[in-house]
């Protein structure tokens, strides 16, 4: 096979021999990216987020009454002093709050921008070239397969994504008490929490590392502006060289925002891609939680008539494969070949699109257009319901009604 | 009472009692009786006296002493009345100093009474210092916590839902059904056990590791760890099904306990009462229910497993036991011409042992001992015990931590004679009723793995056998 490749990542590298370290594999990271590399990855994949696991722990100690009140509170970017918060809260809200020197607020615009213009190619980038990225760590993938039944929340997974990313998409989306950094402080408690139900259970297993751990987070964080810079050229969509460094940037401030080691997020498109090329070696092959957490992701159709269509799911596969390249594409069970004409028509179509870029007032609309995409997938995706890193009091409600 | 070596060097003790009246005391015969005025300081020569208090009509030993330590010191001292009887356990020989003549040698002579006040200061420092830290030591936890904000709403399955609104239908079901006549007796007790047992299985299938991280993951932000999930759902059972279970005199006794400790006496009498009992028509169906589940079976069951051990100690031979708690092996079990010291906390458990054992006609041969465990290991309690036949501890486990177990193990092996024999129950970690247990009654028992169990009894090796409940591990040494 003449397949494509993702980033540089080859079978030869991909294909962990046994002998080797399932889970992770920082020989392989030392020998085509550098002792230095592997030894900086080694060392955070056994590091997790302890500002945010220490106030988890302190919030654990209230009711869940009120905890709650209190992350409500603080997700707002600010906690009255008479709710006495716990201290540990204080200093993850402080870390979030206090915004550091490299920010730059107009480099942040414009990256969100340019995200929102590629539109629907973006939208696609982002669900079919990142998330897939996500769920090939057969470590990472074992948070998300431990009680078996979450490959069967993959819809809501998406829609929460999906609207995790439209709101940070949104003007001031990383402002202190913006929908955006409020959900990002809150997905950083749940990571915290997941932390400690998934350490605690007794079913989490050494070899896997600490569950959601740097490694793991940065990662993670490098899906989305890599869909930018590696994904949309895959569909048509040229993308601009200081666009892509933009947006890089508007996510490196997200990551940071989650808790990602500050000192090993790239500054530039190609440290990234380098970063995520030596991630992907690093997390060895992936493995059947992988391909069962894929699989689950091509069942989650964002309106429902397209559920069990299987035009549709073929027309996904062949997206994410196109997307990812063969090599990686292969182990994760993706099926070759299915004949759809989604890619192509797909690439016709942001041809036209993006031309309007080009006509005076066009980017404007793009971006205005990009907002309105998100916005009604995630609407799709969510169905009515809100996602859970917002109060669950309503579907508690719902569950005592029925 | 005191190990006068602890507190004086053996030249200051001779003049101290030099001149001092030797007294034979006989056996029974009392040295020391309560509100008595102190006027003598005793020592030891030969034979054992022990510290008696009464209690309810009971006589409970607190200290024993033996040849070579005083008593009397504290009153002494204090210039109060005795608070205790001090007694002979057999013919004994002491040393009577008159407090006239020691404190007329100690005015004499100001060194010797300084060395002698600074021991005794040391000593009366020392003693409560180690008082001190036995209150502080951590045991494992007899209650469990809250029966609120343990899990969400949102975090009770549907599935549980339903098994809890199922056993509550089903439960009104056969009340309407028995009160019109549609059941005999033992046809109810089986309609209602399988109720109770569904209810279990229901709440059973909700704490597996898999299902509570699944819970857990259902509502991130209420910060709920598996363990206090698994309490919530705990809670939610016994919330909803409570006015059932409280119908079985048994779970209502278990209810009413404060903090639910499993160990005492009186609950464990309780649950080894044959008779089902309750209230209303399905009372004693849930109660027979309540009574037959392996850890209640269990109380009776690791009784029975220490019987065996105590029927083979000889004539003659002297048997400890490590908390009494009902001591219904030693009705049962103890030989014509075998003693034994039973120590326990707990004054009411003592009390009622001893009346049991006065209707059995075997009081005479038992001497209770009220005391901590631990203070007697650490020698907070003087025991002056002879080289034990047989030792044995049974529940004893359930609420000490592994190094506190191993501490007593260590201590009670090294009082064995040659060829005596060693016995401790534990509660298996794997036990059947677990959720039972720990979630809808809400005792805290210890839990322990075979390997644990070894190694609480360190270079010892220890033969271990499991119940037919499957709930106690019996793990016994010799000598």
């Amino acid at each position: 096979m003449t397949g494509t490749r993702i980033l540089d990542i080859d079978r030869r590298t991909l294909a962990v021999e046994e002998s080797s370290p399932r889970f992770y594999d920082f020989t392989a990271v030392a020998r085509r990216y550098g002792a230095r590399l592997a030894r900086d990855l080694e060392t955070v994949s056994n590091r997790c987020d302890p500002v945010a696991d220490a106030a988890v722990n302190a919030l654990s100690r209230l009711s869940p009454g009120r905890a709650r009140r209190l992350i409500d509170a603080a997700a707002t970017g600010a906690v009255d002093p008479d709710l006495e918060a716990p201290e540990l809260l204080l200093v993850l809200l402080d870390e979030m709050t206090v915004v550091p020197d490299w920010v730059d607020a107009a480099r942040i615009d414009r990256g969100r921008r340019a995200f929102l213009r590629a539109g629907p190619g973006g939208l696609v980038a982002a669900f079919f070239y990142s998330l897939p990225l996500e769920y090939s760590s057969p470590a990472g993938s074992k948070v998300l397969m431990l009680t078996g039944s979450l490959s069967r929340r993959a819809k809501r997974r998406l829609a929460e994504t999906g609207r995790y990313i439209a709101a940070i998409l949104a003007p001031g989306g990383l402002e202190v008490g913006s929908p955006g950094w409020s959900i990002t402080f809150r997905v950083r408690l749940m990571h915290a929490q997941v932390r400690r139900l998934a350490g605690n259970s007794g079913l989490w297993e050494g070899a896997w590392g600490p569950p959601i751990n740097q490694l793991f987070m940065i990662g993670t964080s490098l899906g989305l502006p890599c869909s930018f810079s590696e994904g949309l050229p895959r569909l048509g969509w040229a993308v601009d060289e200081d666009e892509a460094e933009d947006v890089l940037f508007l996510w490196r401030y997200a990551g940071w925002l989650m808790g990602c080691d500050a000192s090993l997020l790239p500054t530039s498109v190609d440290e990234a891609s380098r970063m995520a090329e030596a991630i992907l070696c690093a997390q060895g092959r992936p493995d059947d939680d992988c391909r069962a957490l894929v699989d689950a992701m091509l069942g989650a159709t964002p309106i429902s008539w397209l559920q069990g269509k299987h035009w549709f799911r073929a027309a996904t596969s062949d997206l994410i494969r196109r997307l990812i390249g063969d090599d990686l594409a292969d182990p994760l069970g993706l099926p070759e070949n299915t004949g759809s004409p989604t890619y192509r028509l797909l690439r016709l179509f942001l041809a036209g699109y993006g031309g309007m870029q080009h006509v005076p007032g066009g980017g404007r609309l793009l971006t205005a257009i990009g907002g309105r995409i998100w916005e009604a997938v995630v609407r799709s995706l969510l169905a009515g319901r809100k996602p859970t890193y917002q109060l669950p009091q309503r579907l508690a409600l719902n569950r005592g009604a029925g | 009472m005191t190990d006068p070596s602890s507190w004086i060097e053996a030249s200051d003790l001779d003049r101290l009692f030099e001149g001092s009246e030797p007294v034979h005391v006989p056996a029974g015969g009392e040295i020391l009786t309560p509100e008595e005025a102190p006027d003598a300081l005793y020592l030891v020569e030969e034979g054992r006296i022990q510290v008696e208090r009464a209690d309810g009509g009971e006589r409970f030993v607190v200290a024993q002493l033996g040849p070579g330590e005083v008593v009397g010191e504290m009153s002494l001292i204090l210039d109060r009345p005795a608070t205790a009887h001090i007694v002979a356990t057999d013919d004994a020989k002491v040393r009577r100093l008159p407090r006239d003549l020691l404190v007329s040698r100690l005015d004499a002579d100001p060194l010797l009474a300084a060395r002698t006040y600074r021991s005794l200061a040391a000593v009366l420092a020392r003693r409560l210092l180690a008082t001190t830290a036995l209150m502080s030591e951590p045991l494992v936890p007899t209650a469990r916590g809250m029966r609120s904000g343990n899990a969400t709403t949102i975090q009770i399955p549907a599935a549980l839902v339903a098994t809890v609104d199922a056993f509550r239908r089903g439960m009104d079901r056969l009340q309407e059904e028995a009160s019109a006549g549609s059941f005999d007796e033992a046809a109810l007790q089986r309609a209602v056990a399988e109720q109770c047992d569904a209810l279990l299985t229901g709440l059973e299938a909700e704490l597996t590791p898999e299902a509570l991280v699944d819970a857990g993951w259902s509502d991130l932000l209420s910060l709920r760890d598996t363990s206090a999930v698994a309490a919530g759902l705990g809670d939610y059972v016994y919330r909803e099904v409570l006015p059932f279970l409280l119908q079985s005199s048994a779970f209502a006794h278990c209810a009413a306990r404060a903090g639910g400790f499993a160990g005492d006496a009186e609950t464990e009498a309780v649950l080894l009462q044959p008779d089902a009992d309750g209230d209303g028509v399905l009372g004693p169906g849930v109660d027979a229910w309540f009574r037959h589940r392996a850890f209640v079976q269990s109380r009776r069951e690791r009784r029975e497993m220490i019987e065996p051990l105590l029927r083979a100690v000889v004539p003659g031979g002297h048997v400890f036991v490590l908390g009494g708690g009902n001591g219904r092996e030693l009705r049962r079990a103890l030989g014509q011409e075998v003693h034994a010291t039973v120590v326990d906390s707990d004054p009411e458990a003592l009390a009622a042992l001893g009346q049991r054992l006065a209707r059995a006609g075997s009081r005479d041969l038992v001497t209770l001992v009220q005391a901590d465990i631990l203070g007697v290991v650490r020698g907070v309690t003087p025991m002056s015990l002879p080289p034990l036949s047989f030792a044995y501890a049974v529940g004893l486990s359930d609420h000490l931590t592994s190094d506190q177990m191993a501490e007593v193990i260590e201590w009670a092996a090294g009082l064995l004679s040659p060829g005596g024999t060693l016995a401790a129950t534990f509660t298996a970690a794997d036990c059947p009723d677990r959720v039972l247990v720990d979630e809808v009654i809400g005792w805290r028992v210890q839990r322990w793995t075979e390997e644990a169990v070894r190694s609480v009894f360190g270079r010892r090796k220890a033969e271990m056998i499991r119940s037919a409940t499957g709930v106690t591990l019996l793990a016994t040494s010799r000598g």
